[in-house]
């Protein structure tokens, strides 16, 4: 029983990706002047499904907080090192 | 205040910390690595885009939509591969491990179609955007390589019965967070580079 | 079979024991002994390259070697001293001592670490090779656009470098594990001796800041090669680019260069003061925050770039706030000494050496984090005193002080104590009579890298050239104390020091595998001088605090 919740669990967030994807793809589209709304949406989207394949696919949720705290620092610290080079 | 314990022969093959596995956090560390590998890569493309807009409306956005949708899929079925094997369902494991070669390959191919277009289009290695493009896209493409070649020797493992069971569904989990991260970083670079202009 | 009297192990066998660090091995012991072995070799190299220059610059007028060869010098030298002689020398300490002192039988990932070595000695010979085809010219920095157009001895050392961090990265994953999976039951993060949290730290400092430098490296290998324009202006380029990578690690690299000296003093003074560590986990704690603050600082390097004021006020801030954690440790070092019953020996002196020669760095180095100030001290003598006093003063007295304090624990022999203070006075004082004068040359304008210098600064360049040639040779006396010791010296005890830590419970050599079949008893390892009852003194931390 709890191996087909942990299956669907999968094809759930699978599903999200895709939704989130199409989303993304849609609103890069849109033919705004000002380009910060969609740069705002594009980011908060990747984010999300990045956290999605990380706490789900990759078990963070499930697994020790060190592991996260592994990948999250670099993020964190890569994501200061972009918007330093932008300045 | 002391603790007395007999050292063992196979204390450095265990990873007896609570619930940290040295080779899962071996693994970690190293896609922390990565992780600041590609961030310098993506900084400089970051660095340099505000100054190509020309070049950048060269990019083909469906051909790359298509292959972001097949890398998520691939990411979906070697996390089914793990959940099967952790079942002893090794024949399921094999069926989604293959999907995920094939899902892989197809990216890779997506990924030469579009280099190929681009360089046709005149996007060469002497110009910023194409110097920066190539280099980010080249080496999450080259990291891809890594994994299909890592991954068929898990299905020659697997073939010669090697890998049969939740025992060595590690073998599995430790590719899976490789692939995964992989396709982090691919989704971080289609925003970046394609969507956000 | 001839048996040797002091070992009682055959002759034949004890010739093969030390042959042994000569073929590929798994073995953490040997794999550090190799790391170290090759660094002094190394330094060697790096100690000529030095004596060259201070030849050079001894007197006005570029008459030694040409402007250029100059510049190929220089480059070596530091690339040398940093890459191929301390980074490998501290990694190679750590490899022996890390896993003896968390009772572990190996490192984690033993075939990774012979691999991080073998990868560290093809680099080293790359870079060095590259001297000949045209040598690197563009200083240890390789500044873009000198270094994307320089002689093809260039593309060795990129190549070199990158091979290099290849190496240090899977040697920085191999610690981590580690020292988190491996510790002996019972030893707790709060148990661990500071040299172990030290090593962390520096680990950390190497697996986040040395990708981005391979990034930074990879792209100059393209501009060189492949016609890419990632720091070349005229294809739209920007050179501040590299710069921006390359220090991103190479500020780092300054941390990781000191962060083991420091350790090693956290160990060699509670067991010469007799004393317990004052304040451990204040100063675990600074490593962290050393590691931590160390990767948001790069940008002090670049202060006269032209760099937007945003990203170099924040710096500056965060460079002069490093300064604290830096500072906790010696105001720590200083109490443990404080009332501690002191022995003299070669290992304390040069902790001593090291907080001397540190207050010096700090201090210039915050008076650098101030921008008005760096606009007239960037890429002066004033800075290369200050790096030495840094890299040198403390870096390298402080990898002294852990050499000497486990020399008998490596080799199995005591080394000469004489010959040990003769080299730490000898090296104490050429080292300030040689880079104190430096700091007054460049507050008054003599630039760095260059061959020559308008003749008032000549009376000092002498003297400092002078006293240089003194500091190299004074490495002579290590050397022969070093050789003659290991080959003849008298037997080492388990624990000649008293010292509690967990390699000190082992004999000296350990034996192959460790603590296989032994009793491990975790204890807190400056647990020195016991409590009487009743008299309220404690001098380890209470059961069960923290965590």
């Amino acid at each position: 029983m709890e191996k087909l919740l942990r299956q669907q669990k999968y094809l759930l967030v699978f599903v999200a990706l895709v939704i989130i994807t199409a989303v993304e793809v849609t609103v890069s589209y849109l033919p705004f002047t000002d380009r910060t709304p969609q740069t705002i949406i594009l980011v908060i989207g990747s984010l999300c499904k990045a956290s999605l394949v990380m706490l789900y696919y990759m078990h963070l949720r499930d697994d020790s907080r060190w592991y996260a705290l592994l990948v999250g620092f670099p993020l964190v610290i890569g994501v200061l090192l972009s918007v330093t080079f932008v300045l | 205040m002391s603790v007395t314990s007999v050292a063992s022969q196979q204390q450095t093959h265990q990873g007896h910390s609570g619930t940290l596995d040295h080779r899962k956090l071996g693994m970690w560390l190293f896609i922390g690595s990565e992780v600041m590998f590609f961030a310098g890569f993506i900084a400089a493309f970051v660095h340099f885009k505000v100054l190509n807009p020309a070049e950048s409306a060269l990019l083909d956005i469906p051909l790359t939509t298509v292959n972001s949708f097949l890398l998520l899929t691939s990411s979906f079925t070697v996390v089914s591969a793990l959940a099967a094997i952790r079942e002893r369902a090794v024949r399921r494991m094999w069926h989604f491990l293959i999907a995920t070669w094939f899902l892989g390959a197809a990216f890779l191919m997506g990924q030469a179609l579009e280099f190929s277009k681009l360089f046709y289009e005149g996007v060469t290695l002497h110009s910023v955007f194409g110097c920066t493009f190539f280099s980010v896209t080249g080496f999450h493409g080259f990291h891809v390589l890594i994994g299909l070649l890592w991954l068929l020797l898990i299905l020659v493992k697997t073939f010669r019965r090697k890998i049969a069971g939740p025992e060595q569904a590690m073998q599995v989990e430790i590719f899976g967070l490789y692939w995964h991260f992989v396709d982090v970083v691919w989704i971080f670079l289609f925003a970046v580079i394609y969507l956000i202009r | 079979m001839a048996v040797d009297a002091a070992t009682g192990v055959g002759i034949r066998a004890r010739r093969a024991s030390w042959l042994r660090y000569f073929s590929f091995s798994t073995d953490h012991k040997v794999i550090g002994v190799q790391y170290m072995a090759m660094s002094f070799v190394f330094l060697l190299l790096g100690i000529v390259l030095a004596m060259l220059i201070r030849a050079e610059l001894a007197a006005p007028g570029v008459g030694v070697v040409n402007a250029r060869l100059y510049n190929g010098i220089v480059t070596l030298h530091g690339t040398v001293m940093i890459f191929l002689w301390l980074i490998p020398a501290l990694v190679g300490l750590a490899n022996y001592i890390v896993p003896l002192m968390i009772g572990a039988e190996d490192m984690a990932f033993p075939r990774l670490n012979a691999l991080s070595f073998w990868l560290f000695l093809v680099a080293g010979l790359l870079i060095v090779l590259g001297f000949v085809f045209g040598p690197a010219e563009a200083g240890w920095t390789a500044y873009a656009p000198l270094s994307t157009l320089g002689p093809a001895g260039q593309s060795f050392w990129i190549i070199g470098l990158i091979v290099n961090g290849f190496s240090s990265i899977l040697g920085a994953i191999n610690f981590v594990t580690t020292v988190v999976t491996m510790r002996a039951p019972g030893l707790t993060f709060w148990k661990l001796p500071l040299f172990v949290w030290s090593i962390l730290a520096m680990t950390v400092l190497i697996f986040m800041g040395t990708p981005v430098l391979t990034a930074g490296l990879f792209m100059q290998l393209f501009d060189r090669s492949l016609g890419t324009v990632f720091f070349s202006p005229s294809g739209g380029g920007d050179p501040i680019l590299w710069q921006h990578l390359f220090w991103f690690y190479s500020h780092p690299a300054v941390y990781i260069m000191v962060l083991p000296g420091m350790g090693a003093l956290s160990e060699v003074i509670p067991v010469f003061a007799r004393k317990p560590i004052f304040g451990y986990k204040m100063i675990a704690w600074s490593s962290i925050a050393i590691s931590v603050l160390g990767l948001l600082v790069w940008a002090h390097h670049m202060f006269t770039t032209g760099v937007a004021p945003a990203i170099l006020f924040p710096m500056m801030i965060t460079s002069m706030i490093i300064a604290v954690p830096t500072g906790v440790k010696v105001f720590s070092w200083l109490a443990t000494m404080w009332g501690g019953k002191l022995t003299l020996q070669t290992p304390l002196w040069f902790c001593i050496g090291f907080i001397s020669n540190f207050l010096f760095a700090g201090m210039t180095g915050v008076m650098q984090a101030s921008i008005p100030l760096d606009v007239h001290f960037q890429d002066t003598y004033f800075l290369v005193a200050h790096l030495h006093y840094a890299l040198f003063g403390a870096g390298v007295f402080g990898a002294f002080a852990g050499i000497y304090y486990w020399f008998p624990k490596i080799t199995g022999r005591m080394y000469n104590e004489t010959f040990g203070r003769i080299h730490f006075v000898l090296v104490f004082i050429a080292f300030n009579i040689t880079y104190m004068p430096m700091f007054w040359l460049g507050v008054n304008g003599m630039p760095r890298r260059v061959a020559d210098y308008v003749p008032e600064f000549a009376t000092a360049n002498l003297i400092i050239s002078i006293s240089g040639f003194v500091l190299g040779f004074s490495f002579l006396i290590f050397l022969v104390n070093f050789f003659m010791s290991w080959a003849w010296g008298p037997k080492a005890p388990d624990n000649p020091w008293g010292a509690l830590s967990l390699e000190w419970t082992l004999p000296s050599p350990p034996p192959q595998h460790n603590f296989a079949g032994r009793k491990i008893v975790v204890r807190y390892p400056y647990d020195f001088g016991t409590p009487a009852p009743g008299s309220g003194h404690q001098s380890s931390p209470p059961d069960g605090a923290g965590g």
